[in-house]
């Protein structure tokens, strides 16, 4: 067998989640997917845990153990390594960047698998899981523009930070589940189904009310951050 | 650049207000315009010792047949069934009925008894 050495550091994420994502179950080849891995979740890691962190500060009514979350969301990315798509056309900060929107996608839907799972052990529905590979699709990100954002004001930050502080556990989780999973309609945003049952359910709030308070929290927000946003 | 007029003209989530939603941390970021505002608010950086352990643990999970799960919680207070439906009542300001208002008033005089 011959042996096979690379310098990790100097490959691209999309060239690392190749190695990954192509591996058989020869062993050199296990072995390097091993290390690209390795070498994946050292660029990675402080930004995923510091993001995942953050986000379940906010989680009001639930519990969320960072550090398993974190863990799992590289676990599904490595599982799905084939299905990244690089569009970066080589430019290394924006390879970087649309790595790390993807696995925010990946996260994003763990989130959402684990508010049901959790909403159907609370009434004792056992599910089986699917195999990996006929997993809901992950999202790719071609919908980007790659083109930067102004940052906020710093003092609607310190606002916004401060008003979330103050809301209860149950409107925050509101605040958050409808930023995160609600879809633009005609009358206001609205939950996918499975998402507000669940809701409900952690707040236990009735659906009527769950939406005035998503309304109530956000015309609050703007009208509190507005004099920061338009400056 | 502003931030992309997506919405809807009646989506309560404005633009600004979501992209300050994922500059503080709320929302988890999951477009690369996103990662960009979320990478210049994160100043996290974990020893070498816990990255290392933390890969062990993805390493760990991946030898396993299943996808992992099991990240999140019901706190327990909420979890527990007891009392869920006064809680309910009272959070969206329904009328109680006569037994209801009874057992909290058993209830309240219970707790607000002299322990001697």
């Amino acid at each position: 067998m011959q042996a096979v050495s690379i310098d990790f550091t100097q490959e691209s994420d999309a060239g690392l989640l190749y190695l990954i994502g192509e591996a058989t179950d020869e062993p050199t080849e296990k072995s390097l997917a091993r290390d690209a891995m390795r070498e994946f979740h050292v660029r990675h890691y402080p930004y995923v845990l510091g993001r995942l962190g953050e986000f379940a500060k906010n989680m009001g009514s639930v519990v969320v153990d960072v550090e398993r979350f974190t863990a799992i969301t590289f676990e599904k990315a490595f599982r799905a390594a084939k299905r990244f798509k690089d569009t970066s056309h080589g430019i290394h900060e924006l390879a970087s960047r649309k790595v790390r929107a993807w696995m925010g996608q990946i996260a994003t839907n763990l989130v959402r698998d684990e508010l049901k799972r959790v909403n159907r052990k609370q009434f004792g529905i056992q599910l089986v899981p699917l195999n990996d590979d006929i997993d809901a699709a992950i999202d790719t990100d071609e919908s980007d523009q790659d083109e930067s954002l102004e940052p906020t004001d710093s003092r609607a930050l310190a606002e916004l930070k401060a008003i979330l502080a103050t809301l209860r556990v149950e409107e925050q989780d509101i605040l958050i589940t409808y930023a995160t999973f609600g879809k633009p309609t005609a009358t206001g945003r609205e939950l996918p189904p499975d998402i507000r049952d669940a809701l409900e359910e952690r707040t236990r709030y009735e659906r009527s009310n769950i939406r005035q308070k998503w309304r109530r929290l956000s015309q609050r927000l703007k009208a509190q951050l507005e004099p920061f946003l338009n400056t | 650049m502003p931030y992309p007029n997506t919405s809807e003209p009646d989506d309560e989530l404005t633009p600004e207000l979501k992209r300050a939603l994922v500059e503080i941390g709320a929302i988890i970021p999951t477009t690369t315009e996103e990662v960009e505002l979320a990478e210049a608010q994160y100043t996290s950086e974990p020893s070498s010792a816990k990255v290392n352990a933390a890969f062990e643990k993805v390493l760990f999970l991946l030898a396993e047949e299943a996808p992992a799960e099991g990240f999140i919680q019901l706190p327990t207070a909420t979890a527990s069934t007891t009392g869920c439906e006064l809680a309910m009542a009272a959070r969206n300001g329904g009328e109680l009925d006569a037994d209801t208002l009874a057992k909290i008033e058993q209830d309240v005089a219970r707790a607000t008894q002299n322990p001697s």
